[in-house]
């Protein structure tokens, strides 16, 4: 359908498009940093970094296996924002898995953080 | 077994599948018309008054059921669900492409529709090499599908992922083979034999939707038997993942 679109349009879409790959990355290595910081849990990042290494690799990218791994063995927990629609007494019944899940997957999960921050972050654009 | 399920887009069309098990596992779909169940495999049909069925299935061409029997629509008139679209391919239908309201021309259909509406007259602009479902037009001059158009794409690439993960083309994400830890693999070779070391979760390829989801379908398998088991289907729309 692009060739039909009005070069103006197409060279809009593509702006958009550069936009939007540069604000993921970005929102890559924010993430990658506050779950190496402690300020995101490895679940919760894990679900942000999966989604987000779908929309940029347009499919699987191996750097996010990982994750991919990650959210998918532990998208029954409630993290994050979604705990405000569970009650505190189920709450209680899963912080204990989602501790344990939390120690199992880390040092993975922060080796893989590493990378991505190494990949997509700013340092390489910076001048010497 | 599910519910039959059924919808109607703009052009009047009632799509309909059922889901059903084989080998414990609902990944096929029945073909569901007057309460009947009439083929198996195919993902979608539209029901005609006199008891013809055109059945589609993804990738395939579109066939008209009568009688027991399958026979393919003049033209040639090859439907494809590609991507979220539904695209037809050049066929005989007043030279272009049959798809929506041509079909339901050639056999007579008219019931169900307003002929006056909006989305009907639209529906005549878009029969010029490749037809896009139900679409519109949005501000920046890109189509946009309408949901129903998006959810059948998905249903269909879900269906497709599901079959190959099914048949063992998955790629390993966690556990044997993988380098990471697979924390269910206790549990899987106790509730499914082996060993806890040959389990793998594994995932489809990703389908990007156009309304700009992506889903896959991920499962366990054993890489030693072939074993597949626990398959679900996951999407980037799900909560916490934007």
């Amino acid at each position: 359908m692009s060739s039909q679109l009005d070069p103006f349009l197409a060279a809009r879409r593509e702006q958009k498009a550069s936009n939007e790959e540069c604000f993921i990355r970005g929102k890559i290595v924010a993430i990658c940093e506050a779950a190496l910081a402690g300020e995101i849990g490895v679940i919760a990042a894990s679900r942000r970094l999966s989604g987000l290494g779908l929309k940029l690799c347009d499919g699987h990218d191996e750097d996010f296996a990982t994750f991919d791994g990650i959210d998918s063995e532990t998208d029954h927990l409630p993290v994050d924002r979604e705990r405000d629609n569970w009650s505190a007494e189920a709450l209680e019944r899963k912080d204990e898995e989602i501790s344990r899940a939390e120690a199992l997957y880390r040092d993975d999960a922060f080796a893989a953080c590493k990378k991505l921050i190494e990949r997509f972050g700013v340092r390489d654009h910076l001048p010497e | 077994m599910n519910e039959p399920l059924a919808l109607t887009d703009p052009n009047g069309l009632i799509w309909g599948y059922q889901d059903f098990e084989q080998d414990g596992h609902a990944y096929r779909r029945f073909v569901w018309f007057d309460g009947k169940k009439v083929a198996k495999g195919f993902t979608a049909f539209t029901p005609a008054k006199d008891g013809t069925v055109i059945a589609l299935k993804g990738g395939d061409a579109a066939r008209i059921y009568r009688n027991g029997t399958y026979d393919s629509l003049p033209g040639p008139a090859r439907i494809n669900f590609d991507n979220g679209n539904l695209n037809a391919s050049a066929g005989a239908f007043d030279g272009g492409v049959p798809f929506g309201r041509q079909i339901r021309n050639a056999l007579g259909l008219t019931g169900g529709i307003d002929e006056n509406s909006s989305e009907y007259k639209n529906s005549s602009a878009v029969s010029a090499g490749v037809v896009i479902g139900t679409s519109m037009l949005d501000g920046a001059g890109e189509v946009k599908l309408s949901e129903e158009v998006v959810g059948l794409g998905k249903q269909l690439a879900s269906d497709s992922q599901l079959a190959d993960v099914m048949s063992g083309d998955g790629k390993a994400i966690m556990g044997a083979g993988t380098g990471r830890a697979l924390n269910d693999a206790q549990s899987l070779a106790k509730e499914y034999g082996g060993s806890a070391s040959d389990w793998a979760k594994v995932s489809s390829s990703a389908y990007k939707a156009k309304d700009g989801s992506i889903i896959e379908v991920h499962a366990y398998q054993n890489i030693r038997t072939g074993q597949v088991v626990e398959a679900k289907s996951v999407s980037s729309s799900f909560p916490g993942r934007q």
